[in-house]
């Protein structure tokens, strides 16, 4: 075993590439996920009916974050593994990457226990948390040992398949009250500053990137694609926020746990009088990328520093993630587990990020 | 073969859920609670279909008391040949008297209950909700649906102001804001709605009548579809509402004077002793039906205010135009303060004759 393949750049062979403009896909695929059931009430409790602005601003600090990212890789070549062991050295990169490896199958988990526990209260009350977490873990470990193209495959089936779920904020928008959405910029900086940061967890899922950055042909042009990504992930929180604000008033927000779920009690059809069980199913596909992603990163950090291979390592990894949200039972924990990975995730995109980027500009970049 | 291994899993796991059979299972279709004999407890009544064959089906009612509404639910169950299925359920009624001391512990288990929807409708009985749930109406209600289908039909066709289960949540927590619900008494063989309960928090405080529920709708919220009977000196009428949207000022701020400005675009569809085609006869009805409009909401927010609640949310309207709003202040003021309430009538049509 060779201990520290991140030393050399990345080798990818050009069959197991995606075209960049498919960056979209992943972006958005990652980043949508169980967040998007909740986020607004956590948001609101700071800043109530500013909260769409706090979401813009969350997107645009997304946008600087993607653009640092992107210089960083563009310079230096390569993967952030690589990158660790350009600026860090080979003893301090491991644990470094390792970190990041770790986070990402942090991520994962807590999409999948977040998403097992709104079955658990909606669907099946019964319903014990392994059997879903097997049912997933097995999902995603099977799509991940199938290799990266098919991965982007499903991101863009999930999109296409589940874009609908917008059109039903159409009806708690017709219920709503405009007047939630006023006045603008009623509040403190010091609370619009906490609601950015619990932001940030419904954000989480474009960082792939700086693993998989290597898999995209043309990597420079991807950046664009990125972008739009986010771009589109912003405008569908907009949407959210926005519907959820109008059609609940603030304290009664404050008391519900799925909001967006809530929201869906008054969507009927003729043929389907409750929607959110539709909806709570189609979210099993829309987690579905966010764990294949997150399984794939993680397993690809393992084998960019021990060189085992993806098709090895996914095994154990997904093992955890089967195993690793039954030790979460209560709405407490669930909820202590998405506050600290946002926290994470906060101090990687604001902190971290800007120092490999500070690092980079001084640094030479890769031998062409 | 692995694609096998998985084909086979879903076989294991299709096992796994309770299975809902509709012919295994009571669809409770209506709620009544009521006070009971005891202190402290409520009584409930639910009403289901049994179905006798494929077609045909008939109502059926079962009470039960307890303290609470899970308890009342248990005791039902023992009741039942089959269990008791609350997915279904569309309307959800309560007696005035049990009105009265609150109702919001019963509400807050329902609104637990990820089965129950946010569109059923709520409702107040001037009787027990046993007495009105009981009867079979002439078997008008042998689809089970009647109570939820009256209001619904009224919402939509009619004066009824749109009112749910997630409308009374709203305005329930709110802070400047108080809820409303139907009121519903029975007659005969039929069941009206004689106007609007008025809450403070989660007790019923008072109700408006149904000549007043249009004149609320109009203040409530824009609408397309209501009737107004107006009646002033020399002639009685009818006024077809086609349109109808309000907006809010506050005139003098922070919280002193407000004016609720509605425009109501409409036809004439029943007037006695005036001829509609002359335009100038129009004006004169148009200014009469304004000033009676203006009289009797006026009649509203006065009676509002005594009340010391807010149905209209004229409190969520302020704080929506007011930077560093104080809750506090404005509760303190809301007994004194001026509403003014104005009609823009415009008459467009007077039915298919001259």
């Amino acid at each position: 075993m060779n201990l520290n393949k991140s030393k050399f750049p990345p080798q990818v062979h050009e069959n197991a590439k995606i075209a960049p403009q498919l960056v979209f896909f992943l972006v958005i695929g990652a980043q949508i996920g169980v967040g998007i059931l909740g986020f607004v009430r956590y948001i609101a409790k700071f800043v109530n009916q500013d909260s769409w602005l706090v979401v813009i601003a969350g997107g645009l600090g997304i946008h600087l974050v993607i653009w640092m990212m992107f210089s960083i890789l563009n310079k230096h070549g390569g993967d952030i593994f690589n990158i660790h062991h350009q600026f860090f050295g080979k003893w301090l990169s491991i644990p470094l990457s390792l970190l990041l490896s770790l986070y990402y199958l942090a991520t994962a988990v807590v999409v999948l226990r977040t998403f097992i526990e709104a079955v658990q209260n909606w669907m099946f009350p019964g319903i014990p948390t392994w059997t879903l977490s097997l049912i997933f873990a097995g999902l995603a470990y099977y799509i991940v040992s199938k290799g990266f193209r098919v991965i982007t495959g499903i991101a863009f089936f999930c999109f296409v398949l589940t874009l609908w779920i917008m059109f039903t904020h159409y009806f708690p928008i017709k219920h709503g009250h405009v007047i939630n959405l006023m006045p603008f910029f009623d509040h403190e900086l010091e609370d619009f500053y906490q609601a950015f940061k619990v932001m940030v967890l419904s954000f989480i899922g474009f960082e792939y990137l700086l693993a998989y950055y290597p898999h995209i042909q043309d990597s420079k042009k991807a950046q664009k694609w990125a972008h739009y990504g986010s771009a589109s992930t912003t405008v569908i929180y907009i949407i959210t926020t926005i519907s959820t604000l109008m059609y609940f008033s603030p304290k009664q927000l404050q008391g519900l746990t799925w909001p967006t779920l809530q929201e869906w009690k008054i969507v009927t059809f003729p043929f389907i009088e409750r929607f959110e069980y539709i909806g709570i199913s189609f979210f099993g596909i829309v987690i579905l990328i966010n764990l294949a992603l997150a399984l794939w990163a993680s397993c690809r950090g393992l084998n960019r520093v021990f060189d085992i291979k993806i098709r090895l390592s996914v095994i154990p990894v997904s093992l955890i993630l089967f195993l690793a949200p039954a030790f979460f039972t209560t709405r407490f924990q669930v909820d202590e587990l998405n506050n600290y990975t946002g926290k994470i995730a906060y101090y990687l995109f604001y902190a971290y990020l800007p120092l490999l980027f500070v690092i980079s500009i001084f640094k030479k970049g890769a031998k062409k | 073969m692995k694609k096998l291994i998985l084909l086979f899993m879903c076989f294991l796991l299709s096992g796994c859920a309770e299975r809902e059979v509709l012919d295994d299972i009571t669809i409770v279709r209506t709620l009544g609670f009521d006070k009971a004999s005891k202190d402290n407890e409520i009584k409930g009544t639910i009403n289901y279909p049994i179905f006798i064959n494929e077609q045909t089906f008939k109502m059926k009612y079962l009470t039960a008391s307890g303290e609470t509404s899970k308890e009342i639910r248990n005791e039902l169950n023992e009741m039942t040949a089959r269990p008791l299925f609350i997915g279904k359920l569309n309307t959800v009624l309560f007696s005035a008297e049990l009105a009265k001391q609150g109702i919001m512990e019963t509400l807050d288990t329902l609104q637990r209950d990820p089965g129950v929807g946010r569109a059923i409708y709520l409702g107040i009985t001037k009787q027990d909700a046993e007495s009105v749930l009981s009867d079979d109406y002439n078997y008008t209600n042998s689809d089970g649906n009647y109570f939820s289908n009256l209001i619904k039909q009224n919402e939509n066709f009619s004066n009824l102001p749109y009112l749910n289960f997630h409308t009374f949540l709203y305005a329930f927590f709110a802070d400047c804001m108080d809820p409303v619900m139907p009121y519903l008494s029975k007659k005969d063989d039929a069941v009206k709605i004689i106007g609007l309960a008025l809450f403070k928090d989660d007790k019923m405080v008072g109700s408006i009548d149904e000549h007043q529920i249009l004149i609320f709708k109009t203040l409530f919220q824009n609408f397309n579809e209501g009737s107004f009977q107006f009646s002033t000196k020399g002639y009685k009428g009818n006024l077809e509402i086609l349109k109808s949207k309000m907006h809010f000022e506050i005139i003098q701020k922070p919280h002193k004077k407000v004016m609720i400005i509605v425009d109501v675009k409409g036809r004439l569809t029943e007037y006695t002793k005036v001829n509609a085609g002359d335009p100038r006869v129009v004006k004169g009805i148009e200014k009469n039906i304004k000033k009676e409009l203006e009289h009797h909401a006026l009649e509203l927010t006065r009676k509002f205010q005594k009340l010391n609640i807010d149905p209209l949310g004229i409190g969520e309207h302020v704080r929506s135009q007011t930077k560093g709003f104080n809750l506090q202040k404005y509760r303190d003021q809301y007994k004194d303060m001026d509403i003014n309430v104005v009609y823009n009538l415009k008459i467009t049509e007077s039915g298919i004759s001259q």
